[in-house]
């Protein structure tokens, strides 16, 4: 089993690789062949390891740009959770069915992932500030404000 | 009880008082200077007095609303978790401008909290699956429509 720092180094590599320098490779091995899915996933896209390897792939093609900061790592027992900030430009049409903003956008998200005995990722559960991103993108309303 | 542990309590104390709606512990729990960063949402209820009418907010519109957690760890002075919350709209949303309308929902949010040295909670970084929120409330299309 991985120390926590050895599944910190797992979560760090995971984002440099497969989110700042669009690696696929990188994330078909860091992911166990048995990977579950457990956050929402756009249809047609299954909750496992070949769904995840399809979303990375539109997801790169979304933004020319893109790049994931980690602000925060919390390792216990066999998990790890991390709080990102990713940043880029609306190039490739962020939003399913939508043409592209080319506008910059910034959100935010929560990820826990549970790391197997080999050090593969096994399962992940995350939350994405998906409508932050619509709102700078302008395509849904500002939260009111006061 | 290490610090770790008595962090992961405190949180489990405060989601079991806001499930009984019990707020006398308020003050045990969290600091009155809470900051609470929720991106995308309104920064309001940020100390005591806040958090209640959050709560009791959420309970005019899901008088039925539970929540469970699902998944908790910690390291350092962090936290993280993982709440499944559920619930039926029979009092209405008037801040989204959403009717009662019976919509059951089932949602999870993600919360990473910081406790001060006496473990109180002083800040606090969450997600929750609002689009999914929206689209079980019927006041967004789904996935098939978008």
């Amino acid at each position: 089993m991985p120390t926590l720092e050895e599944m910190k180094e797992l979560n760090r590599s995971f984002v440099e690789e497969v989110f700042n320098k669009q690696n696929l490779d990188h994330a078909d091995q860091a992911l166990a062949d048995d990977f579950v899915e457990h956050a929402e996933m756009p249809p047609g896209m299954t909750p496992d390891k070949q769904g995840a390897l399809q979303w990375f792939k539109i997801a790169f093609g979304m933004s020319s740009d893109m790049k994931v900061e980690i602000k925060n790592a919390i390792a216990s027992g066999d998990r790890i959770a991390s709080h990102t900030v990713m940043r880029g430009t609306d190039t490739g049409g962020a939003m399913p069915g939508v043409p592209p903003t080319n506008k910059p956008f910034e959100m935010e998200s929560i990820d826990i992932m549970r790391v197997n005995e080999e050090g593969k990722f096994i399962d992940h559960w995350g939350i994405t500030d998906t409508m932050a991103m619509m709102q700078q993108l302008g395509l849904a309303p500002s939260p009111p404000s006061g | 009880m290490a610090d770790v542990e008595r962090n992961i309590d405190v949180v489990r104390r405060l989601e079991d008082a806001y499930n009984r709606r019990d707020y006398s512990v308020l003050p045990e729990l969290v600091r009155d200077d809470l900051a609470a960063h929720t991106p995308s949402a309104d920064p309001t209820g940020q100390n005591h007095a806040g958090l209640q009418a959050n709560n009791e907010g959420a309970y005019s519109a899901f008088p039925d609303k539970v929540t469970e957690i699902q998944d908790i760890f910690g390291e350092g002075d962090l936290v993280i978790t993982r709440v499944r919350n559920t619930g039926t709209n029979t009092g209405g949303l008037p801040w989204f401008d959403i009717p009662a309308n019976d919509a059951a929902i089932d949602v999870e949010w993600i919360q990473i909290s910081r406790h001060d040295p006496d473990g109180k909670i002083a800040e606090t970084w969450s997600q929750m699956e609002v689009p999914k929120l929206m689209q079980q409330l019927g006041a967004m299309p789904g996935p098939e429509g978008m």
